[in-house]
């Protein structure tokens, strides 16, 4: 079956006997592509999937008020992106711990992780990542994971393309420090 | 499209991480049932926070007030009553005093009036005369 384009789908959302529908093909559309997005942030499955029911409420509440002149996807990244965020802090407020302890625990948790199926080098560089300031994490994944252009990531993280790359620049120095001293 | 080709096509890199076993199958029945359970709460959480809710509050307030301004009022009047009774009662005995003259009270204390006397005959001709039902008295004291 193919894929509509989101303007159609937006177009039956707003007639009322077609919303259901509508947002279930949204759902359909873009669940796998913000699941990873989440999970490479987040890591632990269960917290992403938490996460990724989050952003999909969301939408389905401010869907009424979306700008149809920005793109749908880019919207419901920077949601999912907004929640992961949220999420962490809540968590570093939850469990009031310095870095160093979390980054041991992390690298225990992700070896007894039964979704975790990565050689030692991905764990070293998943526990690198950790490391990474929130911000920086996100910009590192989505540029060297999901390969997306500073253009398209500064319409969903609001950030301008110079700082972007100055994030960028930051994280890799970072974790290659990280790698060396492991 | 195949969840795995998605993550090849997303990561371009080796993808360490797992999804269980039919994860996404289920997901937007449990997203629904979610989005209906906060539907619901928001129904309950609406009415609380409700321009009715808070004018029903505000109401029973002005309601509450009212009464207790009333009852304020209400009881401070019979102050007010009582006060200004016992002001004419004071003023009447200052005024009647004022005319009495302290030698005629010397007088009526030493005359031999003062010891003047009811007997048991003069109060039977006084209840007889005067019609007067002596079960009634006895009721009242």
């Amino acid at each position: 079956m193919t894929e509509r384009d989101d303007k159609e789908i937006l177009k039956d959302f707003e007639n009322p006997s077609l919303s259901n529908s509508a947002f279930n093909e949204i759902v359909n559309k873009y669940k796998v592509k913000l699941y990873w997005h989440i999970r490479k942030l987040l890591v632990n499955h269960d917290d992403t999937d938490d996460v990724l029911q989050n952003t999909f409420i969301k939408a389905w509440k401010g869907l009424n008020t979306f700008q149809k002149e920005s793109k749908l996807y880019t919207w419901l990244y920077r949601i999912a992106t907004n929640e992961c965020i949220t999420f962490l802090q809540n968590k570093k407020k939850k469990y009031f711990v310095n870095v160093d302890e979390v980054n041991s625990e992390f690298s225990v948790q992700l070896e007894s992780d039964t979704y975790f199926d990565g050689d030692k080098a991905q764990l070293i560089l998943q526990s690198a990542i950790q490391t990474l300031p929130v911000k920086q994490k996100l910009v590192f994944n989505m540029r060297y994971f999901d390969e997306m252009p500073y253009d398209e990531m500064s319409k969903i993280l609001g950030t301008s393309e110079s700082a972007l790359k100055a994030s960028y620049h930051f994280a890799v120095k970072k974790i290659e420090e990280y790698l060396k001293h492991d | 499209m195949n969840e795995e080709n998605i993550n090849n096509e997303l990561f371009n890199k080796n993808n360490p991480f797992k999804i269980p076993e039919g994860y996404f199958d289920d997901f937007n029945s449990r997203l629904f049932l979610k989005i209906e359970n906060e539907c619901e709460n928001k129904t309950r959480i609406t009415f609380w926070h409700s321009w009715k809710y808070k004018l029903s509050v505000a109401a029973s307030i002005a309601i509450l007030a009212l009464l207790s301004y009333n009852v304020y009022y209400f009881m401070n009047e019979n102050k007010i009553v009582k006060k200004s009774n016992v002001s004419i009662t004071e003023s009447i005995d200052d005024s009647e005093l004022s005319f009495v003259n302290e030698n005629h009270i010397i007088d009526v204390i030493t005359s031999d009036e003062k010891e003047q006397s009811f007997e048991g005959d003069d109060i039977i001709n006084f209840l007889v005369n005067d019609n007067i039902d002596e079960n009634a008295i006895a009721e009242a004291y």
